[in-house]
């Protein structure tokens, strides 16, 4: 039984309903719709369809509608579905498209892969990323475990997969870390490259900072260091496409 | 030659500059050092050591390209290359060498396929009856 969570305040993704139904009927994947508003947002609504036993539940939206269903399905028995409407590359790579049509056609052939999440708190999880983001460098400590860096950085992206990096089953969280936030400028493009960027792939990180800093899942702040990331290998039961992506050098 | 980071997709771990990193650094993929590692760098790759950057402890990886500085002991089982700006301060040993002019090496190396004779974790070496250089060597 599927459960579709749609976000009908946003106007692009209002206009479309009726189309999407229709082809999920064509499909044979009909099902009940949760609708997201100021009282019930899209964990909310995720949590309630896992209390009444959906099997499946779709998330159509954006990064945010998606990661905030996969945090309420975390080490559920329920499998996610999505439908990416403006989600970024990574996830339309994780699922295998970034097309309505095709993504409907996925929910239908049912190819579920259970993929690593990450966690910040008990009840915080994450699909893609969660960053840390200063106004300025600040003296930062995060440790690994067996080795620790040290500097002052102004932002922290912890994610679980990424362009370069699209596992999200090999239990590691990609690090990356700023001096200064990159800026996509168009006079930054003709700047001399920079060495000040760091990247790490490791499975769990605590970040100490000098002054308490704002880690954000989305637009949501989940925790302020210090604090604790780990990863919790296949803890989302995700369906993807059935076709392998092709390899560049296939 | 040892290749060029910056050019793979791999999960390349790379220390940036302004950075520093304490306690024993290990992967399996190639690292890339920009700043500043006290303690072991390992891995299973290459390590590339930066212009700007600087290691105090031993390096291990198949291969090793030195543009900074090294102050501990190498093991690099493929080869070592050293540029002009490279400085290590410790033993070497590998199968392949090459120091270019104005890098500056001081200790031993041992080349060949013999057995590790180099302990990384120790700034002394034991005495060895392998092919060595002279103790102390300096290209500029």
């Amino acid at each position: 039984m599927y459960y579709y969570i749609i976000d009908l305040g946003n106007k692009q993704i209002a206009k479309m309903k009726e189309k999407i139904e229709m082809m999920m009927a064509s499909f044979g994947i009909s099902g009940d719709f949760g609708k997201i508003s100021p009282l019930s947002s899209a964990y909310d609504l995720a949590k309630r369809a896992i209390s009444q036993n959906y099997s499946t539940i779709v998330a159509i939206g954006d990064n945010e509608i998606i990661n905030q269903v996969a945090q309420a399905l975390a080490n559920s028995e329920a499998a996610m579905g999505i439908v990416p409407i403006n989600a970024e590359e990574t996830i339309c790579d994780l699922i295998g498209t970034n097309g309505i049509k095709q993504a409907l056609e996925i929910l239908r052939t049912r190819k579920i892969q259970t993929i690593d999440l990450g966690k910040v708190t008990e009840s915080k999880y994450f699909l893609t990323r969660a960053i840390i983001k200063n106004n300025k460098p600040i003296s930062t400590v995060l440790d690994f475990g067996r080795f620790k860096i040290g500097g002052d950085f102004q932002e922290i992206i912890i994610s679980n997969g990424t362009k370069t990096n699209k596992s999200f089953r090999d239990g590691l969280f990609e690090i990356k870390i700023d001096k200064e936030r990159q800026s996509k400028s168009f006079w930054n493009f003709f700047k001399k490259p920079t060495f000040s960027s760091s990247v790490f792939y490791q499975e769990s990180v605590k970040i100490e900072t000098e002054k308490p800093s704002e880690l954000k899942i989305g637009k949501e702040t989940v925790a302020k260091t210090p604090t604790e990331i780990t990863l919790l290998p296949f803890a989302l039961k995700l369906i993807v496409t059935r076709i392998q992506p092709q390899t560049k050098n296939s | 030659m040892i290749r060029d980071l910056s050019k793979t997709n791999e999960k390349d771990t790379v220390v940036g500059e302004n950075v520093i990193v304490t306690g024993k650094l290990h992967t399996s993929s190639n690292i890339q050092i920009n700043g500043h590692v006290k303690g072991e760098v390992s891995s299973e790759g290459t390590i590339i050591v930066g212009k700007n950057a600087t290691i105090e402890g031993p390096v291990i990886a198949a291969d090793i390209l030195i543009h900074g500085t090294v102050k501990g002991n190498i093991v690099a089982k493929s080869g070592l290359e050293m540029t002009s700006g490279g400085k290590v301060f410790g033993d070497i040993e590998t199968k392949s060498l090459s120091i270019q002019s104005g890098a500056i090496f001081i200790g031993k190396s041992i080349m060949g396929e013999e057995k590790s004779k180099i302990s990384p974790d120790k700034s002394k070496q034991e005495k060895t009856t392998g092919k060595e250089n002279q103790p102390e060597m300096e290209i500029e």
